[in-house]
């Protein structure tokens, strides 16, 4: 088969390494974007067959080239004389490959969720550069690693900078949006009462779990809400964008809700002890509630935002805003 | 056909069929243990990634871990390895891990441990490197001027335990930073024994007698990286000096493997050197080196760490560097042509030898200084390595 070499096209400076059989395709749709937009020379390089045939055909504009055996990888890279950088999403074992070049600097830029999935471990000094995310990030590195060779640059999360340039008006944020998860049993329970409380509300309701929706539907005509359910959670930026506020679950909250600068009020089950309990995003920036009255008064005081200073000092610690907004990944690529 | 059918009819059939489906279970583990009890407060782990290929690797180390009296374990990642491992060290202690899952599962017994210790870099060291709690230290298999000796994936260490300066020199050559990676001279302990006779003058040897050892390497993956001096040897061989009194020959084991035309190298050899009516032996490829080294006083070698475990018996050593190749070496303080005989063809190396035979071994001052700056001989005379197995 091809590895797509003959193909080559430019001066490539840089090469995206693509490791993960079934995440490969979730790892470049996170950075495709951004690398087609800093106008750099690329080529990605996948090291699993069945990926690399996904790929090509989901990306034929694109230089996709496949290697399998160190070998390969070795004709990959002298095919491409000018390249000086490598970019690993993943801290995988069969990196070597690659990071066994010494002409070439290997950057480590992780994946959309790998700020709050990776164990970060010593194993990370084989690297050049680490580009993060965010403060967090470094202050989670600079408690490992001290005195080493490698050099920390924080960069944000370009691809969210379009949500958190959005700077939606008040008036126009006429929706409330309800996600929750699969696993979040309890709130089931609730999402009547809250629907209920909210009847007057245009209100959208992201549902990842199927088995309830004919019941919510048939509940929702019988009481003539004006509810929309949605089944596609790709719609989640754009709903929760126009929304006043977010209600979500536990297992739902994620560090990206604070792109959409709302108050987030998350449903935590009474069976859990809100002290303990360790979130994504810090419990500070967050309206916790357990039983309908503590929903109520979250609600009735909503207006207030008691909690956006510390929601906005999340977004920057957690999300790299001011990064993000200031395009530091693009002047890093440019630098390259 | 159902297996009870099966068994009625064509019991052969069903014996045999069970065979090959027990065989392919035994084939598929991925974790095993030999000699193993999780109570034993093994503190030393090698890790090999290798398949069977990594028996020279472990070979190198195993009698140095165990002079060292410490209680230490070997684990390896292929199942035909560890059956190997079994049969070739029964007293050993032995793990088998696959996966990364399996590496988790045994580290949750492996309380003790306190460092790994590994020989080659292979991408599933990553799987123990990920313990920060544990001592990661690269001991490698020999020692080279190639450019796989010194490169970037080595900062992925605590420490890198090598032989002398010339690796370390290497690594301040690379041209990249390596500031989290510390480099510990221990020598190498496997030439302790070649290092000691080598205090006699190497013409004083075997009574005086001229014991060649010609050492290959193979025509590498690409034609490019092909450095070996097969070729050539046998013109040199046609021609050999008289004072020479035996010829032992090591070929490298892949020779032929990508050019046909070398797979009858050893035959060819054999002949050439049966009519020139010489004392010769073609040792094959699990022979140690180190066994015939002792026994030589003059090498012929191609690049490869083979030049190093021959320096240890400070004899003239004839290098192969071929004059149309782009060689990428690691930059150390001395190079290949400080302290060896380099040739690039046979007149050159035949030359060469009539001169150094006759009495004028001109790199001999540079060879000694060799010895320490890239064997470390005063840390391996002195069991530097044991000692620092030791301490941890």
């Amino acid at each position: 088969m091809s590895n797509n070499i003959s193909k080559l096209e430019h001066d490539n400076i840089v090469l995206l390494h693509l490791v993960d059989s079934k995440l490969n395709k979730n790892h470049l749709a996170h950075w495709i974007d951004v690398l087609k937009d800093s106008s750099i020379n690329f080529s990605c390089l996948v090291r699993n067959k069945k990926s690399f045939k996904e790929l090509v055909v989901l990306y034929p504009q694109y230089q996709i080239l496949f290697a399998s055996t160190p070998l390969d990888v070795e004709v990959v890279v002298n095919a491409q004389p000018t390249l000086k950088v490598v970019l690993f999403p993943l801290n995988a074992s069969n990196n070597i490959h690659l990071i066994r070049f010494n002409h070439l600097k290997h950057i480590f830029i992780g994946t959309k969720n790998s700020d709050q999935l990776s164990i970060i471990n010593r194993s990370y000094k084989v690297y050049d550069e680490i580009w993060l995310s965010s403060q967090f990030m470094l202050d989670k590195y600079n408690e490992i690693f001290n005195n080493t060779h490698l050099k920390f640059k924080m960069i944000g999360k370009p691809q969210i900078k379009n949500i958190l340039n959005k700077n939606i008006q008040y008036e126009d944020r006429n929706k409330i949006l309800i996600t929750i998860s699969k696993s979040a049993n309890n709130i089931k329970n609730y999402l009547s009462k809250i629907l209920s409380f909210s009847q007057n509300e245009n209100i959208s309701l992201i549902l990842e779990d199927k088995k309830i929706l004919g019941d919510l539907k048939n509940f929702v005509q019988a009481y003539s809400l004006n509810t929309n359910i949605v089944l596609d959670t790709s719609l989640l930026d754009n709903l929760a964008l126009y929304s006043k506020y977010i209600i979500t679950d536990i297992d739902n909250i994620s560090v990206f809700y604070l792109a959409y600068n709302q108050p987030l009020i998350v449903f935590v089950p009474e069976s859990i002890d809100k002290k303990s309990l360790q979130l994504d995003i810090p419990k500070e920036a967050l309206y916790l509630f357990s039983t309908m009255d503590e929903f109520i008064e979250i609600i009735d005081n909503i207006d207030k935002d008691i909690k956006k200073d510390q929601r906005e000092y999340y977004t920057n610690y957690l999300l790299g805003r001011e990064e993000t907004l200031n395009e530091v990944i693009y002047e890093e690529l440019a630098l390259l | 056909m159902s297996k009870f059918t099966k068994l009625l009819k064509n019991p052969k059939l069903f014996f045999k069929d069970a065979l090959i489906k027990k065989e392919k279970i035994v084939i598929n583990k991925t974790i095993d243990s030999y000699n193993y009890n999780i109570f034993y407060p093994y503190t030393h782990l090698i890790h090999s990634g290798e398949n069977v290929s990594g028996l020279s690797h472990i070979n190198l180390w195993i009698p140095y871990f165990e002079k060292a009296n410490i209680q230490f374990i070997i684990l390896v990642r292929d199942y035909e390895f560890f059956l190997l491992l079994k049969d070739t060290y029964p007293y050993k202690t032995i793990l088998l891990a696959k996966n990364k899952k399996d590496i988790d599962n045994y580290f949750k017994q492996l309380s003790y441990v306190k460092a790994c210790f590994y020989p080659s870099n292979t991408g599933n060291n990553l799987h123990l490197l990920q313990y920060d709690n544990i001592k990661h230290i690269f001991i490698g298999h020999g020692d080279s001027d190639k450019s796989a000796s010194a490169h970037k994936y080595f900062r992925i260490y605590d420490e890198n335990w090598v032989a002398g300066d010339a690796h370390i020199d290497r690594f301040k050559n690379a041209s990249f930073d390596f500031l989290g990676l510390k480099h510990i001279k221990v020598g190498r302990p496997n030439l302790k024994d070649v290092l000691t006779i080598s205090r006699l003058d190497w013409k004083k040897r075997f009574n005086g007698k001229i014991n060649l050892l010609y050492l290959s390497t193979w025509e590498g993956v690409y034609e490019e990286q092909n450095y070996t001096s097969v070729e050539i040897m046998k013109k040199v061989f046609n021609t050999i000096p008289m004072k020479v009194d035996t010829i032992s020959i090591k070929l490298h084991p892949w020779i032929g493997k990508r050019d046909n035309s070398l797979l009858n190298t050893q035959k060819e050899l054999e002949t050439i050197l049966r009519q020139k009516n010489v004392e010769f032996n073609i040792f094959d490829k699990n022979k140690a080196i180190n066994s015939l080294v002792k026994e030589s006083n003059i090498f012929i070698c191609d690049i490869s760490a083979v030049i190093t475990d021959s320096l240890a018996a400070d004899a003239p050593i004839f290098v192969y560097i071929p004059k149309d190749k782009d060689i990428k070496l690691s930059q150390s303080k001395m190079g290949y042509k400080d302290y060896t005989y380099i040739f690039s063809t046979a007149d050159e190396l035949l030359q060469k030898m009539v001169k150094v035979l006759n009495g004028d071994d001109y790199l001999k001052k540079n060879r000694k200084e060799a010895m320490e700056y890239i064997l470390g001989s005063d840390e391996t005379i002195s069991n530097k390595f044991i000692e620092k197995l030791q301490q941890i």
